[in-house]
């Protein structure tokens, strides 16, 4: 190795952090905090907008109808019941 | 480098305590890399570390696989050169090269500083790639992937720079006797 070479292998001189990082966590509190209010009032828009939107009046009524239709039904609750088994072998087996 | 490090994992789940530690970790090094390539402007280097962090906690989840400095220096360096670009700085290549010039008496004896002086001649990506070859000991692909060049390119700044490292260091000495 020349001479420059070791010269410029030495490392870098220690920076002090003099209250660098805790510039750098503030400022991220800060951008999680914007990120949040943002995701907020991205979901309460899409709410509102749905409300407005959609006849929840009549699905509502529909889903009273065919939700008490459905529990009723011998098909869809073994059905259930074989993805609520397949769902909890799956995690026991996992844990092995 | 090529294990990613547990608490950059940790950070890029949503851990904001581990990208803390992170910062915490790697501030020192990032801001001496970024201290060289701004050519000792402290305010500038600090502003843009600060800008490198928290671009690197918005992108967290796209880091995915190496070493999570050279990843911050990626961004660093990308900063670094928009800076450049928007505040004309100084010449990104050698066309238009800055002239050589003898250094100040009072700093000739001082090889460190000698080194730095030299430092601010070469053209950014040169010294970038200098310093995270030889200083903070990347290897060739490693350098390549941070400044984001070809690596024929990276070990061709690599040559250059050197080359003219020793000639202006041996000029300078020259004129020191």
């Amino acid at each position: 190795m020349s001479e420059l070479d070791e010269l410029l292998s030495q490392p870098l001189p220690d920076v002090a952090d003099g209250g660098f990082s805790a510039r750098v966590a503030l400022r991220l509190h800060v951008v999680r905090r914007q990120r949040w209010w943002t995701t907020m009032a991205a979901v309460a828009a899409c709410l509102v907008l749905a409300m407005m939107l959609l006849p929840i009046k009549t699905i509502g009524a529909e889903l009273g109808v065919t939700l008490p239709q459905i529990a009723g039904s011998w098909a869809v609750n073994f059905a259930m019941a074989v993805i609520v088994l397949s769902f909890l072998l799956e995690r026991s087996l996992s844990r092995l | 480098m090529g294990e990613i490090e547990p608490l950059a994992r940790l950070a890029a789940a949503g851990d904001a305590a581990a990208f803390g530690v992170l910062v915490r970790r790697h501030q020192s090094k990032l801001r001496g890399f970024l201290l060289r390539m701004t050519k000792g402007d402290a305010a500038l280097a600090d502003d843009l570390a600060q800008e490198t962090f928290l671009e690197a906690f918005r992108k967290i989840a796209q880091f995915s696989e190496g070493s999570f400095f050279g990843w911050l220096c990626a961004i660093a360096y990308s900063r670094f050169l928009m800076q450049v670009r928007k505040r004309r700085l100084e010449p990104l290549d050698e066309a238009h090269d800055m002239p050589d010039d003898a250094p100040e008496p009072e700093n000739a004896s001082l090889v460190r500083l000698d080194l730095e002086k030299a430092m601010a001649r070469l053209v950014p990506a040169q010294r970038a790639a200098l310093t995270l070859c030889f200083a903070l000991g990347f290897s060739h692909e490693e350098a390549a992937a941070a400044l984001d060049m070809p690596l024929g390119t990276l070990k061709s700044h690599v040559n250059r720079g050197r080359e003219k490292l020793a000639a202006m260091l041996g000029v300078w000495r020259r004129m020191e006797v």
